[in-house]
């Protein structure tokens, strides 16, 4: 038996869009449930603002501010038009993270392709924000630094042409790695019941699963912040270049 | 979950994508804006504050400098006040001494009046006395016992 099989997608609606499999999976459900939830959330919340907070505008109010300081203030150039962006991204992995530990949900970030999803998002984002800050010309020169001999330029050059992919492969596969072993670990640990196949195995599954579970709401808080974290960073970095 | 599904890729896109764009349009200027003006309230209230503060400053040096001149000037009315108590109570002794002298001159001499007045009078009493005593002694003889206890009789006249 294969317990990780529990965590592919299963299609709901089938559905091919010019040979392109755009299927309604199990997975596209949560995400949609994700997206609408953080916008339901910022919606109601943006429709009974007050001036002297009550307790979820004051949290919200304060995971913002965190973003503002920590995060936004990677960006030192328009950091404010970068601010929604950057506070939908971090609300939107971590809906999807914290829907993953829900049962019966399907956890979006626990599959390879939604995290890439995101880190194409970010490094399309990135490049186009270098692009339009140096021009496309200037962009690459951006990547090399000012004043370095030529014979090293030239061996810079596609090393940080490399770095430039490998930055939204690290982020996906860094977001991916993080919550398919907290998924896979917590599926291992009920299997060991199937495995046993005895009642006085029970306490462990359900006191380890347990402490995982609440290891997993601290992960993922915690990889939506890496994720933004390092996304301001890269934006910070083609803005400014070397 | 790691096989290459473009659809989900697709659909994690286009998700994301609408939900920057809803959210950018719709749901985060109120709470940014929000953010922003209690963001200006703070910066103002602490602008306020610190120039409160700075103005508290002045008006305690202000109030340090004229506590400084008042207690200059309290001192020196002291100072003025001292002086010229010392120099009433200079007077007021010296009046007081001349008033005593005067007093006493006008004692002594009244004194001197009054014994003058006394001499006189016992001098008198002692010539009636001497005169009775002489009448007595030319009214009869007297032995040297008589004459002994008149002279005696008289003394303790004039001593009386």
């Amino acid at each position: 038996m294969n317990v990780l099989e529990h965590l592919n997608q299963q299609t709901i609606v089938p559905l091919e869009v010019g040979g392109v499999d755009l299927s309604i999976t199990n997975g596209v459900t949560t995400l949609w449930l994700a997206a609408a939830l953080v916008f339901l959330f910022f919606y109601s919340l943006s429709k009974r603002l007050k001036t002297i907070p009550g307790k979820l505008q004051n949290a919200t109010e304060v995971v913002i501010g965190f973003i503002q300081s920590e995060v936004a203030s990677q960006i030192h150039t328009d950091r404010e038009k970068w601010l929604p962006f950057l506070i939908t991204l971090f609300f939107f992995i971590l809906f999807n993270n914290l829907l993953g530990l829900v049962p019966l949900l399907s956890g979006p970030t626990t599959n390879i392709n939604v995290t890439a999803a995101l880190a194409i998002i970010v490094f399309l984002t990135v490049q186009a924000t270098g692009v339009v800050k140096h021009g496309p010309l200037g962009y690459f020169k951006s990547m090399i630094p000012s004043g370095v001999p030529l014979p090293i330029a030239v061996f810079l050059f596609p090393v940080e042409i490399v770095s430039q992919f490998a930055k939204p492969f690290s982020l996906a596969v860094r977001l991916f790695a993080n919550m398919f072993a907290g998924h896979a670990v917590m599926l291992l640990i009920i299997s060991l019941i199937f495995l046993f196949k005895s009642y006085l195995i029970l306490p462990l599954p359900i006191i380890g699963n347990t402490a995982i579970m609440m290891f997993e709401i601290f992960v993922a808080f915690i990889q939506a912040f890496v994720f933004t974290y390092l996304s301001a960073l890269y934006i910070a970095t083609a803005q400014e270049g070397h | 979950m790691f096989e290459f599904e473009p659809g989900l890729i697709i659909w994690t896109s286009v998700s994301f994508g609408l939900l920057v764009l809803l959210l950018y349009r719709v749901a985060l200027p109120p709470l940014l804006a929000l953010l922003e003006k209690r963001e200006g309230q703070i910066a103002a209230a602490l602008a306020e504050s610190a120039a409160s503060q700075q103005q508290a400053k002045a008006l305690l040096e202000e109030h340090k400098i004229k506590l400084a001149e008042f207690h200059h000037s309290a001192e020196k009315i002291m100072a003025e006040t001292k002086s010229e108590a010392e120099k009433a109570r200079a007077e007021i002794l010296d009046k007081a001494n001349r008033e005593a002298g005067r007093v006493l001159e006008k004692t002594q001499l009244d004194l001197a009046r009054e014994k003058e007045r006394i001499m006189a009078e016992a001098k008198a009493t002692l010539l009636d006395l001497v005169a009775a005593a002489a009448s007595r002694v030319l009214r009869r003889s007297i032995t040297p016992e008589d004459n002994r206890r008149i002279i005696i009789e008289s003394l303790d006249e004039v001593k009386q």
